[in-house]
């Protein structure tokens, strides 16, 4: 049975809020990691420590920007790394490990 | 060289009695020890059961921090000197936003286990466990499965938590203080050390303002276990409400305490500009190295004694100008021994002030020692009060000073000095006096 979206969102929130301190109800899918949430480069190093553990995969570095765009750098997709983009990565990585399994 | 005039402004301490300055004041006065059982852990395999504990558990203490997130990269210590150093600032009414920021600085003393919390060092177990590969009912450890497993299942962000500097850094953030930031770590010596150095770099003009002071957390399965080995800290469990015996013919080591003491430092000249009152004004630092043994003092205190000259002279006091000495007193067999017989040398035999050690209360707070009984010293001149050596009942003949014996004692006090030694062999003397008027 996969795990459906709305759950993603709320680990994701419960991550966000212990990593960041901040409520969960700011964590919208809308919102920049960086920007909105205030997140500094060792929160990330935190936040992917915490998705591994609250879903059950690893993740490798950079992993994340690079499913939003495999092209593009880091500055580039700053704006785009948002809870939304996140938990579509998480999505799909469960989907694949659904597949693998299956 | 024109040598600036130094004060203290603001302080603040969390301490085995609790959060602020007035918990401790109280608690030093109180005559009765802060030593409790340990519970965070089990100590049941150890030779020690007890110690000075801060009573407030890691999530407790992010209470008392406004910036929540910084919390997650600040060790148990770095979390006492966060709050110690808001206190100092609060109490010294330090309006850090109308500071020049490139003149505003931070020196801190601080340990190097303190990271090892319990948390961490249960998860070390359970990397070690899981490093044990069982074959035809062989156990076989694989090292380098331990390394993957850290890598694997270690916070990302524990490291940070164990660069000792991590701690300052998080005060000069906090406080936008972008001058000079340093981290002295020389055990048992770095907060007196701290201190010292933060006093030569206000008084030749490095900086105008600088939060110093130190903390320390040693009361962790690592802290225990380390100061077990070396044999330094009491056993008496039995008797562990008064077992931190300084200068007393039964002690038998010292009891580890945990904490922070910060100040604001500043000009004299900055602090009246800003209407500020100073408590204290610092007037001589001395600090040598016994370069002799790691752990044992030279059996003439050489170190000590020098550090106290120069401290003296660095102040331009006669010894005969001391009223009080807050001293290193662990209770270790050595350490009380040589420097009572240092303070001889340094005083002469007829002029030696009263003599107390609050690590009788509060224990050995390692790296946070020197500040949290400067600020001991601090209070002293404040309330002309000098607090007590407890658990003080059966002289040693090698001991024979006025140790402030078990109860606080009123005095007229004008001039303080107090010591701290480290391993390693480091020695560190400040001298403050009452502020100018």
């Amino acid at each position: 049975m996969p795990i459906p979206d709305v759950e993603i969102l709320n680990k994701l929130g419960a991550i966000m809020h212990v990593a960041l301190r901040i409520p969960e109800a700011e964590v919208i899918p809308d919102a920049r990691i960086f920007d909105d949430l205030g997140a500094e480069s060792i929160d990330i190093l935190d936040i992917r420590f915490r998705i591994e553990e609250a879903f059950g995969f690893k993740i490798d570095e950079g992993e994340i920007m690079r499913s939003i765009d495999p092209d593009k750098g880091f500055e580039e997709l700053k704006d785009q790394f948002t809870i939304g983009a996140t938990a579509a990565f998480i999505r799909q990585k469960l989907d694949q490990l659904e597949q693998g399994h299956a | 060289m024109n040598m600036r005039r130094v004060v203290i402004s603001g302080t603040g301490a969390v301490t085995p009695y609790g959060n602020g300055i007035p918990a401790y004041w109280k608690g030093i006065l109180s005559g009765h020890g802060a030593a409790t059982p340990i519970t965070s852990f089990d100590v049941t395999s150890l030779p020690t059961h007890f110690a000075a504990q801060v009573p407030f558990s890691d999530r407790e203490l992010e209470e008392f921090i406004e910036n929540k997130k910084a919390t997650k990269t600040m060790s148990r210590a770095a979390r006492f000197a966060a709050i110690a150093a808001n206190e100092a600032v609060r109490q010294g009414n330090l309006d850090t936003h109308a500071l020049d920021p490139w003149r505003f600085g931070t020196c801190v003393g601080t340990g190097g286990l303190g990271f090892f919390d319990v948390e961490y060092s249960d998860k070390l177990l359970e990397i070690f466990l899981r490093s044990v590969r069982v074959e035809d009912g062989k156990a076989t450890f694989d090292a380098g499965q331990v390394r993957r497993n850290t890598l694997d299942m270690v916070h990302p962000l524990t490291p940070l938590k164990a660069l000792q500097n991590i701690l300052t850094a998080h005060i000069a953030i906090q406080f936008n203080a972008r001058g000079v930031c340093q981290t002295v770590t020389t055990a048992c010596t770095s907060a007196a050390q701290a201190v010292g150095e933060a006093y030569r770099i206000v008084r030749t003009g490095a900086a105008d303002v600088v939060i110093t002071g130190g903390s320390d957390s040693m009361v962790n399965p690592n802290g225990v276990v380390a100061f077990s080995a070396i044999g330094v800290i009491s056993k008496n469990n039995d008797e562990y409400r008064t077992a931190s015996r300084p200068f007393d013919n039964r002690r038998d080591g010292f009891m580890i305490g945990e904490g922070a003491a910060m100040f604001v430092i500043e000009t004299l000249e900055h602090c009246l500009a800003r209407g500020a009152v100073p408590l204290a004004e610092i007037i001589g630092y001395g600090s040598t190295c016994d370069a002799y043994r790691l752990t044992d003092p030279p059996p003439d205190g050489r170190g000590c004694i020098e550090a106290m000259r120069l401290a003296l002279r660095d102040a331009e006091i006669d010894a005969t100008e001391v009223d009080y000495i807050n001293a290193h007193g662990t209770g270790t067999r050595m350490n009380d021994k040589t420097e009572t017989m240092a303070i001889h040398t340094v005083f002469g035999n007829n002029a030696v002030p009263p003599v107390s050690s609050t690590k009788s209360m509060i224990g050995h707070l390692v790296a946070a020692a020197g500040a949290v009984e400067l600020a001991a010293c601090v209070l002293a001149l404040q309330h002309q009060i000098m607090p007590p050596t407890i658990n003080y009942r059966e002289p040693d003949p090698d001991c024979d000073l006025d140790y402030v014996p078990n109860e606080a004692r009123k005095a007229h006090l004008e001039t303080v000095l107090t010591n701290s030694f480290g391993f390693g062999g480091q020695n560190a003397t400040i001298v403050i006096r009452k502020p100018p008027l």
